[in-house]
């Protein structure tokens, strides 16, 4: 009788632990609104790869990209990368996967968007694909508890844009992720890193607010449609600029009077002490006037 | 100039007699030999790595070339054999993934890291064509059903690269030849429960390359003509050329599907290259623009009258270098540009 009494509290006694152990793992289910993005409200400009910290290959293709290869058939309903979680304009919808029967947690799902793939954080222990394997939009993801931060690693996704139609990760690429819970708002930091495009990780951060109002548009099926006759007549045409000849390649620096070799991206862009050797040859561009961004002037009170 | 083998049939002459006038090597030696012409041979003794891509579809790799197994209730059909040395390796491979019997191997080309495995693996095979048929048609058994073991398809400027005029010693053993060749634009089966397509691509990687097409998986071979580890190697020397392998990527962008309009779901059609991983048609079109990308580059810098060394100089390869690239071994990306530099510069020649 003692000795059964004893089992059950010592049983009792581990379940109380393994229970605190369970509960360190946040909760992040729930909708996370982001408090702004500027890659498609700010960033305008075909060439402007500032703060990217590209190679020279990543450079040239960035620079080779005309944007008329978007309509190509099979370009029309492309994903972006997984990365585009932390650049996109929508908010996170993060779901529990479960097992059926046991219950336990073995992924989180963070919700497809119209153009970007949903990503399932495997928390079961399963090895990442073969290097042979075939790569999707979305990619393959496990992740695993560092303390009170998922971190999830990325790989397995495809050839795709950094930024929107603005610099390109390869499909060697991988992103480690960092999700930490503060109350109501949830870190998250991204790091990629691309042995074909890359010359340093690239790493950005967003902080998100949970939310019952989320902006966001869920996946929906998409149909190509014929967009430049051109390209239909001929599928041999592949879009492109060819080296020297991109035409917007000084428009960054026309308009803002930002250098070029600043509008060229590059690690050292990156960080911010870069701001420090420009500050003395920058010079404030004269007051918009034309194509500003807001009303027009007839309107503008 | 030896005859043309008959349509579908080795000619007897040439698997007999050709070697006839020349002491026999031995199959590593000639092998070694033939190796150094083929860049991929060189590939390090890795283990393999099977990758299931459909119920009935895997793709062994690390053995040379991919290989593709498909499987049904007739037995097993293999897209090329891999590297000499590597055949038991690979047959336990396919033993782990069926029981059934290796009925055919499709040769995608001549290299030998594609071929190196027929002899091997045809023999751990069974053939499919019955004694009493090659017996009626006055041929031996032997020849018809390759001893027993599993045919051999190929395309017949395959088998025109492995043997030699009579009196000179064929540069591949008699034993890793194909045994049932085609001539013409492509040759069709149905076996397994599905319609397998086995199309010509002329003058692509080589003059022997082909595509295979499993229509019912919607699995593509793609031989060497996909090369997703580097900068597609274009074999001059054994009828390659720049544009074929453009048109022939081409080609096989017309063939596969997308995942669309659910372009979230994973059914599309899968491309199994040469060499490296496995890619459906996304991964392929930017394959496909990468390579004429380059050529429009360098077609642009003879257009402006550069040589080839200011064409080297100019890098037409940025922006693919890293991913394709490499600045030794037995293919590199210079020699990549030269071949487009002297293709594109002979045809602006003959044109002018």
């Amino acid at each position: 009788m003692l000795g059964n009494m004893v089992s059950r509290r010592a049983l009792v006694l581990v379940l109380v632990l393994v229970s605190s152990a369970v509960h360190a793992q946040v909760d992040l289910t729930g909708f996370w609104s982001r408090s702004g993005q500027t890659d498609n409200v700010d960033a305008l400009n075909p060439v402007d790869l500032l703060g990217m910290p590209l190679n020279e290959d990543g450079r040239a293709k960035a620079l080779s990209y005309n944007i008329a290869a978007l309509s190509v058939t099979e370009r029309q309903c492309q994903m972006y990368t997984p990365f585009y979680l932390l650049v996109g304009p929508f908010a996170l919808d993060i779901s529990r996967v479960q097992d059926p029967v046991t219950q336990k947690l073995i992924a989180w799902k963070i919700a497809g968007w119209i153009d970007k793939d949903e990503t399932i954080i495997w928390m079961d222990g399963r090895p990442h694909p073969s290097e042979h394997a075939p790569h999707t939009h979305g990619g393959f993801t496990t992740g695993a508890w560092d303390g009170g931060a998922l971190t999830a690693v990325t790989t397995h996704f495809k050839l795709g844009d950094i930024k929107r139609h603005r610099g390109f990760s390869s499909d060697r690429a991988k992103i480690t992720y960092r999700f930490t819970r503060h109350g109501d708002l949830l870190t998250v930091t991204g790091i990629l890193e691309d042995p074909v495009y890359l010359a340093e990780p690239y790493v950005l951060t967003d902080v998100f607010t949970f939310s019952t109002a989320p902006n966001t548009l869920p996946s929906t099926a998409c149909e190509p449609i014929e967009e430049l006759a051109y390209l239909h007549e001929n599928p041999a045409i592949v879009p492109h600029y060819l080296p020297g000849r991109n035409p917007f390649v000084n428009e960054v620096t026309e308009r803002f009077n930002i250098p070029i070799e600043a509008v060229l991206g590059g690690p050292q862009t990156m960080y911010p002490e870069y701001r420090k050797t420009l500050e003395n040859r920058y010079v404030l561009p004269p007051p918009c006037t034309l194509d500003c961004g807001g009303p027009p002037a007839s309107q503008a009170r | 100039m030896r005859d043309r083998p008959l349509m579908g049939l080795r000619n007897p002459a040439d698997r007999m007699g050709e070697s006839a006038g020349t002491p026999p090597a031995t199959l590593a030696s000639v092998l070694m030999s033939f190796a150094l012409s083929f860049p991929a041979f060189a590939a390090g003794q890795t283990a393999l790595d099977v990758v299931q891509l459909r119920p009935n579809f895997h793709m062994i790799a690390g053995a040379g070339s991919n290989i593709v197994v498909q499987v049904g209730p007739h037995g097993a059909v293999l897209v090329d054999s891999g590297a000499e040395g590597r055949s038991e390796e690979v047959l336990a491979a396919v033993r782990e993934i069926t029981p059934l019997p290796i009925r055919y191997i499709i040769n995608t080309s001549m290299d030998a890291d594609h071929v190196g495995g027929n002899a091997a693996v045809a023999q751990a095979g069974l053939s499919i064509l019955p004694g009493a048929l090659a017996a009626g048609a006055g041929l031996t058994d032997d020849l018809l059903s390759n001893s027993g073991g599993a045919s051999v398809l190929a395309h017949e400027n395959v088998l025109a690269r492995m043997g030699a005029p009579t009196g000179d010693r064929s540069p591949v053993p008699l034993e890793l030849w194909p045994t049932k060749t085609f001539a013409f634009d492509s040759y069709s089966m149905y076996f397994n429960g599905e319609g397998i397509q086995v199309i010509h691509q002329p003058a692509a990687h080589t003059d022997g390359d082909v595509i295979v097409f499993f229509r019912r998986g919607d699995v593509i071979a793609t031989g060497d003509i996909v090369d997703t580890t580097r900068f597609p190697v274009i074999d001059v020397a054994r009828g390659g050329s720049v544009q074929g392998e453009i048109d022939a990527l081409n080609r096989l962008l017309g063939m596969s599907i997308l995942n669309l309009p659910l372009q979230w779901w994973p059914d599309r059609t899968l491309l199994v290259p040469g060499h490296g991983r496995v890619y459906d048609k996304l991964d392929l079109l930017e394959y496909r623009d990468a390579i004429t990308i380059v050529r429009d580059r360098v077609q642009a810098l003879i257009d402006d009258g550069k040589t080839l060394a200011e064409v080297q100089a100019a890098n037409p390869t940025l922006g693919y270098r890293s991913q394709y690239g490499s600045d030794s071994g037995p293919w590199t990306t210079e020699m990549f540009v030269e071949v487009i530099f002297n293709e594109l510069h002979a045809t602006q020649a003959r044109e002018q």
